[in-house]
């Protein structure tokens, strides 16, 4: 605000004060603090004089106020919404005025979920359709269900149900209510998930196909289907599609035609064994490709288990010139081919035919990832194989490409199996100093988790890293000696002080020369290449890891985390269970005799005693430029309360200073808080925190899990974690698919 | 060859014209116009902003255009903001907006995207109150509709 000339001014400014925050609840905050004496200088408003009245006028307004920014255009706002996290635009910028709620509305992703349920559920979907942008539809599938239940729904009645669906939503509208160009629902739609089981994929989209045009991301996974998929009608229906994503089952076949007519999808492109005069591969090295009149302007491209042939994969290169990400995983072990029993999938794809069109055709591509199973007995052990020299001879086999490594990023996926591999070890060690981007795409087998940990040891640029499956054991992350160099959070801290920083975290202005200077040691190639036993990835940003162990061993990974990864953003954690707040410890069956009769005044107790599990998610707090946190967890143990969040509370300094006055006093004689039910508060060991608040940047906290003794209901949960903390979402989703891979 | 901008409240700007065709609407006026000296007139930028976007046009002369066909990249960050572009925004709030008005206006889309991320930065990890008050926005919702967005946005989800 500015400066007060005299005390009408500095009043009304005030006034003005408690209008722009009349949002805030005064009444309850007042009230929490009521064995504290408050005499607001400003009575608290009257509720019915916010109500009904329209919103303050500015214009009305005293001449000090500052003068409204002129406002910014609609293309412009919408271009600043489309870089905040959704659950920032939710929670905060589309609650901010009538112009930016407007705004928000093109860019919040709203979900339409279709799923096999009664008339009433269809007929409310197709109310909300109109403000749908993405539709996630579960055919045969419903994630709140077990699959028991989905199993027994008849096939024939839900694509009866789904059709009459698609029948209303390509229903042509009345023009004017619609954007230009756009003449029915669908078209409204940017993004549609395609859950399917036991359906066949041609009767669920082809109704859609037709009218695809303005889609821009479509993903597709089906279960169980035996079946195949025409990638070129798809690209040719959606001319605006940026995403395309097939997933199909580890179990079965979806193998990804050409279009109908294509005839080769289950010929191998490198017979096996390979023709004797044909060493290097089916189609001959040098054999032209084909060219294509059309070219699509897709920038991404994933199949995740499915079967697809070189020709196919030779013609999307040909023809998206955009392309950016390729990748197409076939981890199945050797099996046979449905439709010739003599040829065994995966067939090996001529790689290095592959690099040459990428080279030549794709010159926007950062990621290129052909991952095919690599049975270690078959391809590395035995010698007499000439697949084995043909392996030498091509690029690598967990798709790493050389030239990528000029670019300032560097994007590998990589399976378990090929991280063992000596070959592996020879030819990627060499350029882990430059990944960026790391995907590990496999790891069923818990010994191999260690090796994870072992790879971020060598990866001092890896920004992004990924490994869902991979179970990690926590307890043998190593610590790095504690060096000068890392402070804890109370020396940055201190520091950040002194030097006047203000806005920025002080671990990211502390760190970020060391950060930097680090990463650039490592790209000139200064670096020891020394098998160190700590993590390297100092300016890691994301992470999504599995892991293994329990609720004591996520604390630790986040003080390695702190430790070893200061600037990460995004984190993502699988695992087992978490154990957060109160639970009822029972006696052991042995001594329930002995408890019963010791306490036998009070049998209402029979020796169950709450207790409280200690607060491990408080060990987030280091992390500082935490922005978001997802746990995947398969069981969330104990009764969760907002008290378990308590150390996220944000003060509220937007109030007027009397407010501000009485928070002080307030702090000094902290509100009393009903024991019985939270049990122990845990005290706040840092008493120096005079830093506004912790995890300033965070915007969501979700836990996906399985299973909770709060039977799904954590709705007064969220309402008390949106009190402790304005603007940040919290969420707590009951998932029934294991890998989360929604 | 220099090229001379006039703005709103009349003050003259000589610049060379690699550093005036940053933005491309200059560009486009030069194009369609072809050489000449009179000055080209900019009325919906004051000088202390376009004394600004010089000073960025400048800095920059030298950068590759972008190629950049495709709005809607999924992967663009706010966070990745040069050293020298951070300081260069670090103004106050009006000024701010007038910079991106004026990239806006002028069509120079670099200076637009680190406005744009500049205030997404801003708006990140501030309540909706806090918004308001940084950038001095009047909250012109009725209960009704605060209640309404609240419940239509329960509904939309993360990946």
């Amino acid at each position: 605000m500015a400066e007060h000339i005299s005390h009408e001014d500095y009043d009304s400014d005030m006034e003005l004060d408690l209008d722009l925050y009349a949002d805030f609840d005064y009444d309850a905050f007042v009230s929490k603090f009521s064995d504290v004496d408050i005499k607001p200088r400003y009575t608290k408003r009257e509720p019915q004089s916010r109500s009904n009245q329209p919103p303050p006028n500015p214009p009305a307004a005293p001449k000090k106020q500052r003068t409204p920014l002129r406002p910014l255009p609609d293309e412009v706002l919408s271009a600043i919404f489309s870089l905040l996290p959704q659950a920032t635009l939710r929670t905060c910028a589309s609650l901010v005025c009538r112009d930016w709620a407007r705004v928000c509305q093109f860019v919040v992703r709203r979900v339409g979920v279709w799923k096999t349920m009664g008339e009433d559920g269809h007929q409310e979907l197709l109310t909300q359709m109109p403000k749908v942008n993405t539709l996630i539809c579960w055919i045969l599938q419903d994630p709140e269900l077990q699959p028991e239940y989905w199993k027994s729904i008849d096939p024939n009645n839900t694509l009866k149900m789904w059709n009459k669906f698609v029948r209303a939503i390509t229903k042509p509208l009345p023009s004017k209510a619609l954007m230009k160009g756009t003449d029915c629902l669908v078209h409204h739609i940017k993004e549609i998930v395609i859950h399917g089981d036991y359906i066949s994929y041609k009767r669920i989209i082809s109704p859609l196909l037709p009218h695809l045009q303005y889609l821009r991301n479509l993903r597709l996974d089906f279960q169980r289907d035996n079946s195949s998929l025409d990638l070129f009608p798809i690209l040719n229906c959606c001319l605006n599609l940026k995403e395309l994503t097939v997933k199909g089952a580890i179990n079965r076949f979806l193998i990804i035609r050409a279009d109908s007519n294509d005839q080769e999808l289950t010929c191998a492109d490198v017979p096996e064994p390979p023709p004797k005069e044909e060493l290097e591969s089916y189609i001959h090295a040098n054999q032209p490709t084909t060219t294509y009149s059309q070219q699509y302007g897709i920038l991404c491209i994933v199949f995740h288990e499915v079967v697809i042939s070189q020709r196919t994969l030779e013609r999307i290169l040909v023809t998206c010139p955009l392309l950016r990400t390729l990748k197409a995983t076939e981890m199945k072990k050797y099996r046979p081919v449905p439709s010739q029993p003599g040829l065994l999938r995966p067939v090996h794809l001529d790689r290095g035919r592959i690099t040459r069109l990428v080279r030549e055709y794709c010159p926007c591509m950062e990621w290129l990832a052909l991952l095919q199973s690599l049975d270690p007995n078959q391809v590395w052990n035995t010698t007499d194989r000439p697949i084995k020299e043909s392996y030498n001879s091509q690029p690598l086999p967990p798709a790493v490409y050389e030239w990528f490594i000029a670019k300032e990023t560097c994007h590998l996926s990589v399976s378990m199996e090929a991280i063992r591999t000596r070959y592996f070890c020879k030819r990627v060690h060499s350029i882990l100093d430059h990944i960026t981007v790391l995907e590990i795409t496999d790891a069923l087998v818990h010994q191999e988790a260690g090796v994870v940990g072992q790879l971020l040891c060598l990866t001092p640029c890896l920004e992004h890293f990924r490994a869902t499956r991979a179970r990690l054991y926590v307890t043998d992350l190593r610590f790095k000696h504690w060096l000068p160099s890392y402070k804890t959070n109370r020396e940055r801290r201190i520091e950040a002080k002194e030097r006047g920083w203000k806005d920025l975290s002080p671990v990211l202005q502390a760190s970020r020369r060391s950060i930097m200077d680090h990463v650039q040691r490592a790209r000139e190639g200064k670096m020891a290449r020394n098998w160190s036993y700590y993590w390297q990835c100092l300016n890691l940003q994301s992470l999504d890891l599995g892991i293994y162990g329990e609720t004591p061993d996520i604390s630790r990974l986040f003080t390695y985390l702190w430790l070893h990864c200061p600037v990460l953003r995004n984190l993502c954690i699988r695992c087992e269970s978490v154990q957060m707040g109160q639970h009822i410890e029972y006696p052991e069956p042995g001594s329930h005799g002995n408890t019963a009769s010791t306490n036998s005044n009070d049998l209402a107790v029979v020796g169950a005693s709450p207790k409280r599990f200690p607060n491990h998610l408080r060990d987030l707090r280091g992390l500082e430029l935490l922005e978001t946190v997802k746990i995947y967890t398969e069981s969330i143990q104990g009764i969760v309360a907002g008290a378990d969040f308590e150390f996220l509370r944000r003060p509220l300094d937007m109030r007027s200073q009397d407010q501000r006055q009485c928070e002080q006093r307030a702090a000094k004689h902290p509100p009393k808080v009903n024991k019985e039910v939270i049990g122990t508060i845990y005290e706040d060991d840092e008493g120096d925190d005079n830093i506004a608040v912790v995890l300033p940047f965070l915007t969501s906290i979700v836990f996906v899990y399985r299973s909770s003794p709060m039977k799904g209901d954590y709705r007064d949960v969220v309402d008390a974690l949106e009190e402790i903390r304005p603007g940040v979402e919290f969420r707590f989703m009951e998932q029934f698919s294991s890998d989360g891979s929604l | 060859m220099p090229v001379t901008l006039t703005s709103l409240d009349d003050v003259k700007f000589t610049v060379d014209k690699d550093v005036a065709e940053r933005s491309i609407l200059i560009k486009n006026m030069i194009e369609d116009v072809g050489e000449s000296d009179s000055p080209i007139p900019l009325p919906n930028v004051s000088s202390a902003v376009l004394k600004k976007v010089i000073e960025y046009c400048e800095h920059h002369r030298n950068d590759p255009v972008q190629v950049q066909d495709e709005t809607d990249d999924p992967r663009k960050r706010s966070n990745d903001i040069e050293e020298w572009d951070m300081k260069f925004m670090a103004v106050d709030q009006e000024m701010l907006f007038e910079i991106i008005l004026a990239a806006n206006y002028l069509d120079i889309k670099p200076l637009l995207d680190v406005g744009c991320k500049t205030v997404a930065n801003i708006i990140k990890g501030k309540t909706p109150e806090e918004i308001r008050k940084t950038f001095n926005i009047v909250n012109d919702f009725t209960p009704e509709e605060e209640a309404q967005i609240k419940k239509e946005n329960e509904w939309a989800e993360d990946r």
